[in-house]
């Protein structure tokens, strides 16, 4: 491509985010391409499985009819797992069960970002694929395109947003963040498995497009911060464990992610559903854990950062992304057409992006489970130990014997106060309201 | 009960990637000499790295491009980047 080609703005990365934005341009009448490094959108993602698309039905209300979803989430369960046992909180309310389904939907990104990126390009932006964007292009310190790395390679605008999803590089190169470190990340391994629609319905109990997302705690992941997972799509299941980059680093016990992730789907607990099944497909990502404390600088002179590039995820039990990656990327449409009317793309101007952020759920979010991570790294008895011991006592309370029941409520009783300090259990529980819920 | 384990090599031969003639990933070993976690040998989820003769090498086409490895190498052995725009995975069920 020659150094002529010109664009009032490039997007970097044709994810949720990036796609949102360029959404938003496009209908504003604003000229933008979309620069995917993939050969079609989606083909480099990744994720869990929960498509939250509250955002997405503000842009598109007949994404219900439309969209390439592959399940509702009408049931969820929360389970914790300790050795061999499981114990778990199934729900299945009717409000997840009648339009518009909690707007929560079981998808797969390489269908997902393909339709979004479809519509993206009927609204006018355009998208070009199989192209990798190197590094930014630079003019007194403004960023002014992007480079793919060979000299007559190159992309100019007016500003370019960074899309470019958790493994930020080029948010790093243009020193907007240091390097970063395995605090910062998590890693997810998942593999899709082929069972068979009536299989999945019969197995999880699923009528129609109702879907199942199923999340283990304990030791789905041992010792590790991060969890187990099954989501069911139409006719295939995606199952995968994820965890902190650092917790498993200071681990050292030899296993490596797909240890763990066929440790999981060997737990008795989880084998009956995988039972059978075929393995089509093996990913991994990256997901962000930056929160609230370490996000990016998220803008200078023609540049923003949106998404997983920005650290914009919700790293609580809520495990939100897609739609604060979505939400960021209007916002950052929404600078750029302020920009756009002033020709202005310094970083003053675009400063604008972080107020907007800031004033709405994207960062008020964030703020809200700042310490979720840390907390949990220091306080280690709430992942391992608490969930073990009690599902000891639950065991020891239903177990069958001719021991008389006050017996068993003592014996209870003793083991409990045998295995925890009841004052820092207290503290503990106080401070896992305070800083998880 | 039986357990049924699925080979990380059975696994990746599942993965659709289209293999570029580069690596998009350079080790310094001059680094890795020094390392002594050597962490990328059990973190990769798609065991790229091994050490081969005191060496750390990297098989690059067997890549996911999670870039775990980028983040917890922190001496800079490792050296990697985006493939180049045609190559590298495409995943169906991301």
């Amino acid at each position: 491509m020659r150094q002529t080609d010109k664009s009032e703005v490039i997007v970097v990365g044709a994810g949720p985010s990036g796609l949102a934005c360029a959404y938003t341009l496009a209908k504003k009448g604003i000229e933008t391409i979309v620069i995917e490094r993939g050969e079609y959108p989606g083909a480099k993602n990744m994720f869990g499985g929960i498509f939250f698309s509250s955002i997405m039905e503000k842009l598109f209300p007949s994404f219900l009819d439309d969209a390439p979803w592959e399940r509702f989430v009408g049931k969820r369960k929360f389970a914790i797992l300790s050795g061999d046992s499981e114990m778990a909180f199934d729900t299945k309310p009717e409000f997840f069960n009648k339009p518009p389904y909690n707007h929560s939907f079981i998808a797969k990104r390489g269908e997902m970002d393909k339709w979004f990126a479809k519509k993206v390009e009927e609204a006018g932006a355009s998208i070009l694929t199989d192209y990798c964007v190197q590094d930014f292009l630079y003019e007194n310190g403004k960023v002014v395109g992007i480079t793919s790395g060979g000299d007559d390679d190159s992309f100019m605008a007016d500003c370019v947003v960074c899309a470019e999803g958790a493994n930020s590089i080029l948010t790093e190169k243009a020193g907007l963040r240091e390097k970063i470190g395995p605090e910062r990340r998590s890693i997810a391994v998942k593999e899709n498995i082929r069972l068979g629609q009536s299989v999945i319905e019969d197995r999880f109990g699923l009528t129609g497009r109702q879907g199942a997302a199923y999340e283990y705690f304990g030791s789905s992941v041992p010792g590790l911060l991060g969890n187990g997972f099954i989501y069911t799509n139409r006719d295939s299941i995606s199952v995968g464990v994820g965890f902190s980059l650092s917790d498993y680093l200071e681990k050292k016990d030899g296993k490596t992610p797909n240890d763990i992730l066929e440790d999981f789907k060997n737990h008795p607990a989880i084998s009956p559903l995988v039972r059978g099944g075929e393995t089509v497909e093996y990913m991994a990502h990256m997901i962000p854990s930056d929160g609230f404390k370490h996000l990016p600088e998220l803008y200078r002179d023609g540049l923003l950062i949106t998404g997983d590039a920005a650290g914009l995820l919700n790293t609580s039990f809520f495990h939100e992304g897609v739609n604060l990656a979505m939400a960021s990327g209007i916002f950052a449409a929404e600078t750029l057409a302020e920009a756009h009317e002033k020709s202005d793309f310094t970083s003053e101007t675009l400063s604008e992006y972080e107020k907007k952020l800031k004033n709405s759920f994207v960062i008020k979010d964030l703020e809200n489970c700042k310490n979720f991570l840390s907390f949990l790294h220091d306080h280690k008895a709430i992942i391992n130990d608490y969930p073990a011991l009690m599902n000891d006592v639950v065991v020891d309370y239903f177990r069958v014997s001719e021991k008389p029941k006050s017996v068993v409520k003592k014996e209870i009783f003793n083991r409990v106060m045998k295995n925890v300090n009841i004052t820092q259990m207290a503290g503990d529980m106080w401070g896992a309201w305070r800083n998880l819920v | 009960m039986a357990k049924s384990r699925l080979s990380l090599e059975d696994k990746l031969f599942l993965v659709k990637t289209a293999k570029d003639t580069v690596s998009h990933i350079k080790i310094d070993n001059s680094i890795c000499k020094k390392c002594r976690d050597k962490l990328c040998l059990r973190l990769c989820p798609a065991g790229t790295y091994e050490e081969i003769n005191g060496k750390i090498e990297a098989a690059y086409e067997n890549c996911l491009e999670c870039g775990s490895c980028r983040v917890a190498c922190r001496d800079g052995g490792i050296r990697w980047s985006n493939p180049r725009g045609g190559f590298g995975v495409s995943f169906s069920n991301g």
